[in-house]
């Protein structure tokens, strides 16, 4: 039997195999940063700067005991949080600087609630 | 006649303080985010050192006479011979100005009233205040090519004098003669209303709005007209126009300087140099330009914060506190304003204590204003390295605000330029060179300072002993000056 691959398709195949290996090689590469963040009464415990580094992957579980909308600046994230519940927020640390979380009060343009925590994002 | 004499600096003192107490809600400090990161402490550290360093070595052993910072001026440009190319080059300087200047009337009395959506509030705040001074400081002055006020009022000279050549000269003569500037009066209408922009700046809440602005420009336009008009165009403009002051002794600093149709090139600095003393009420400006300058950064501290937590939770200032709030003021507000007060006090008691311990060394016992007013200069690299360190980020940053406002100004939806959809990219700045710039334009800024009071010191005595006692304890002051930067640089910007 004589059997005719076409080029292209075997081409495409063989990047589909490649991608699907590597990728996770190259995930595994980059760091990953992991915080447990605890909110009760609209304040955080412990510590309110977490230091991560930059081009690593952010973890962030956050447990909160009430329904929040909260807002990473600068980077421009939301996250729901559920009551009682952990919710882990996930990006990557791509710019190195000083970011606020805050409460976001819905509707508000502005951002005049205060500040609940800081996230440090140290070049490398 | 002397008990006669009305001193404004009262009245205005009394007025400011009145505005300081008046209760007002508080949003929180200018507008524009900042996400600057604190200085590493290694780098904190070895800035530090650097600094305490080459100080010793310079005043030690490097300025052995003034030469090292004289008079190496490299002429780029020379109109001088082409008066007519000058003119017309001036004249489009100046047409820019005034446009620009009616532009950002018109946007905050007709436009959207929303801070974001109007192009007056980021470009009188970022574009034009922090990011004239930056361009003042590190190419050379414009502001007096393209001052508003100043080409309106030389404009409307002229106006006059074209259509009402008769009265012209007898009134001319009037105005020169019956209304010289009075000696007494100095720099003060400059202080106090440079005190009064620093409380709207900083501590008001009302300043992000449009409307605000517009009707601040206009009260600021009248009170420059009013005194141009009494007491001549150019008196009142180096008097009384703070931002002509402002930005002219920051051009000082500047490596390019345009005068006389001719662009040239210096070292930065050297045009910080000054032949006689100051008098008093100019070295209280520039102390007050330098403690805004600082104080702006204090207030973003977690130092601040406790400072705040400390006066709440005091037993003995609480029913007071209370009391007050209780009254509608505004706590935060009022203790910010105070603060605001005693920070150029402060600076400037501890200056002349400096300048008497200076003069005390040398054993020369110069009264202790005329010392200030000899060395005031020299203190200005200090504060505008800071600066230059403080804001490169948020320039660059908040800065952008404007792309989007160019293409709808008034916040009508229009897209003239197509950029309206312009998004705040906070990763033009590198962090790692946001810290680096930081420490050398500090380095740099304390070495210019040190060499600019020991030059001096050159001009005053002429024993080298003499020179060397005086400037150790300016050297002494110069260098915990330049360490409080850093501190602030050094510490999370909490808001």
């Amino acid at each position: 039997m004589n059997l005719i691959y076409p080029r292209r398709q075997v081409l495409i195949l063989l990047y589909i195999v490649l991608a699907t290996v590597l990728t996770p090689i190259k995930a595994s590469d980059e760091k990953v940063n992991l915080q447990y963040i605890e909110i009760a009464k609209g304040t955080v415990s412990g510590a309110n700067t977490f230091k991560l580094s930059q081009g690593s992957k952010v973890l962030l579980n956050v447990r909160a005991d009430e329904t929040l909308s909260l807002h990473l600046h600068g980077y421009n994230l939301y996250l729901d949080t559920l009551a009682g519940k952990e919710v882990r927020w996930q990006f990557s640390a791509h710019t190195a600087g000083r970011f606020a979380v805050s409460i976001h009060e819905k509707g508000s343009k502005r951002h005049e609630s205060h500040t609940l925590f800081y996230l440090e994002i140290y070049p490398q | 006649m002397k008990a006669n004499r009305f001193n404004p600096f009262w009245l205005w003192f009394g007025i400011a303080l009145l505005l300081s107490i008046l209760p007002f809600r508080l949003y929180g400090h200018a507008f524009g985010e900042r996400y600057d990161l604190p200085l590493p402490m290694n780098l904190y550290l070895a800035a530090a050192a650097l600094v305490v360093l080459l100080s010793f070595i310079l005043a030690t052993y490097i300025i052995r006479d003034g030469k090292v910072f004289k008079h190496y001026h490299l002429t780029l440009l020379d109109l001088s011979s082409q008066p007519a190319l000058t003119t017309t080059l001036i004249f489009l300087l100046r047409l820019f100005g005034v446009l620009l200047f009616l532009f950002v009337l018109a946007c905050g009395f007709f436009g959207d009233q929303d801070t974001f959506n109007n192009f007056s509030p980021t470009f009188v705040w970022v574009i034009w205040w922090v990011g004239l001074a930056f361009f003042s400081a590190l190419i050379g002055n414009v502001w007096s090519l393209i001052n508003p006020w100043l080409s309106l009022a030389l404009l409307s000279k002229w106006l006059y004098s074209t259509f009402s050549e008769k009265e012209l000269h007898d009134q001319q003569n009037r105005l020169n003669k019956t209304r010289p500037y009075p000696k007494w009066l100095s720099a003060w209408p400059s202080v106090i209303s440079l005190l009064i922009f620093s409380w709207l700046e900083l501590i008001w809440p009302g300043s992000e709005k449009p409307m605000n602005i517009a009707i601040l420009i206009v009260l600021y336009s009248a009170y420059i007209w009013v005194g141009m008009y009494c007491f001549g165009i150019y008196n009142w403009l180096h008097h009384a126009e703070i931002f002509n002051r402002i930005f002219t002794l920051f051009g000082r600093f500047a490596p390019f300087s345009f005068s006389s149709g001719k662009v040239q090139l210096r070292l930065p600095g050297t045009g910080l140099t000054n032949d006689h003393a100051e008098r008093f009420s100019s070295s209280l400006f520039i102390i007050l330009l330098l403690s805004i300058v600082s104080f702006d950064g204090l207030l973003e501290t977690p130092l601040w914060q406790s400072v705040l937590d400390a006066i709440a939770q005091s037993e003995f200032l609480r029913p007071t506190l209370l009391d007050l709030q209780n009254r509608g003021v505004d706590l935060i507000a009022l203790i910010k304003s105070v603060a605001l007060m005693l920070a150029p006090l402060l600076l400037m008691l501890v200056y002349l204590l400096f300048c008497k311990l200076s003069s005390m060394a040398s054993g020369s016992y110069m009264p202790i204003e005329e010392v200030a007013g000899q060395y005031i200069y020299s203190l200005v690299p200090i504060a505008l390295a800071y600066h230059i360190s403080h804001y490169l980020s948020y320039l660059l940053i908040a800065g952008q605000q404007i792309i989007p406002l160019i293409s709808d100004p008034f916040g009508f939806g229009w897209n003239l330029f197509n950029t309206t959809h312009h998004h705040l990219d906070i990763s033009v700045v590198n962090a790692k060179m946001v810290w680096y710039s930081a420490v050398f334009s500090i380095v740099l800024g304390h070495i210019i300072a040190v060499t600019l009071a020991h030059v001096r010191a050159l001009q005053i005595y002429h024993n080298r002993v003499q020179v060397f006692k005086s400037q150790l304890p300016l050297v002494v002051l110069m260098i915990a000056y330049t360490l409080l930067s850093l501190w602030i640089l050094s510490q999370p910007i909490v808001e």
